[in-house]
């Protein structure tokens, strides 16, 4: 014989409607003035400065990250992007081996604190047109990346239900649904 | 930002007409295309349809194992032909939910005939945001 709680039953159901609701999340200016360490940043790649292009490269390609910082006694002096490795150094004809970071890298980049409000990096990266932001700790030195996909998952956070839990293809009207019925 | 906004379709965030080339263009042409146009991702298409995207990721995981002579390759050698698309029409969520689990920076927007209406990117969605926070302040 089995037993179902019904009132227990009911509850569940109650609140997965509720979860259901329109409206029922929202995200208020608040959460992006958290600081943005804590959003789960990436530790940043780096590279010394007076690497060569070629050890520079390799890196980037063996950690698969688009970004490498370039630094100096800890202090950063420089960023090289993939975007740079396709305008500055792809099919140039150079000898990698010979050519500097130095020469290749944006100079000082604008360096952001872990404790900033995490708008503050996401309006100067639409600003800048930027997928990557260097991120320093309380003493200056170069700690993490922050980049557009950190932003991505962050909202994405917030909306599981929404953003996760979806039928697989859109449904959509007039269209021959795959599934049949 | 709610549910409700998740639930709006991705033509309020866009606008931008995608660029498309052909098969045959050059892998430097793209480059300089890109670069021109201040955009990370091209569509390629045959009689209006597309048939596959090239992103800067695509030609730097297959062209830049870096002595190589970009010269030699055109679009098709490197384009991704397994394309996640949407429809503009097609909800905010499922832009988020394919650059969260596919990793996509770029995704294209097509219509029934496959023929590209346009693109969204991770760039519209942070402008999207940045709207937001502004309007609020």
């Amino acid at each position: 014989m089995v037993y179902i709680d019904f009132e227990k039953f009911d509850d569940e159901l109650r609140s997965m409607q509720e979860l259901m609701n329109d409206g029922q999340i929202a995200i208020n200016d608040s959460v992006f003035k958290t600081p943005l360490e804590s959003l789960h940043l990436k530790k940043a790649v780096t590279v010394p400065s007076g690497a060569s292009l070629k050890e520079s490269i390799n890196t980037m390609f063996a950690r698969q990250f688009g970004c490498l910082l370039v630094v100096e006694k800890k202090r950063l002096c420089g960023i090289f992007t993939e975007r740079d490795v396709l305008q500055r150094v792809a099919g140039q004809g150079l000898e990698l081996k010979k050519e500097k970071i130095d020469d290749f890298m944006t100079p000082n980049p604008v360096m952001f604190n872990e404790n900033d409000p995490i708008e503050t990096a996401l309006q100067f990266m639409e600003k800048k047109n930027a997928r990557h932001l260097p991120i320093g700790n309380q003493v200056g030195e170069p700690v993490a990346i922050l980049s557009v996909r950190d932003i991505i998952d962050y909202i994405v956070e917030f909306f599981p239900q929404e953003i996760l839990n979806l039928p697989p293809h859109p449904i959509r009207l007039g269209t021959k649904n795959q599934y049949g019925g | 930002m709610d549910s409700t906004t998740l639930r709006s379709p991705i033509e309020e965030l866009t606008s931008k007409s995608p660029i498309c080339i052909t098969k045959k263009t050059p892998v430097t042409e793209a480059l300089s295309i890109m670069k021109k146009q201040n955009i990370g991702c091209l569509l390629v298409t045959e009689e209006e349809s597309l048939i596959g995207v090239i992103s800067e990721r695509d030609i730097l995981n297959k062209v830049v194992a870096p002595e190589i002579e970009l010269e030699r390759y055109v679009a098709e050698d490197i384009m991704s032909r397994e394309v996640e698309c949407l429809f503009s029409s097609d909800d905010i969520a499922y832009a988020l939910n394919r650059m969260h689990v596919g990793g996509f920076r770029h995704i294209p927007l097509i219509n029934l005939k496959k023929v590209p209406t346009g693109i969204i990117s991770i760039r519209d969605i942070i402008r999207f945001v940045n709207q937001n926070l502004s309007k609020s302040n």
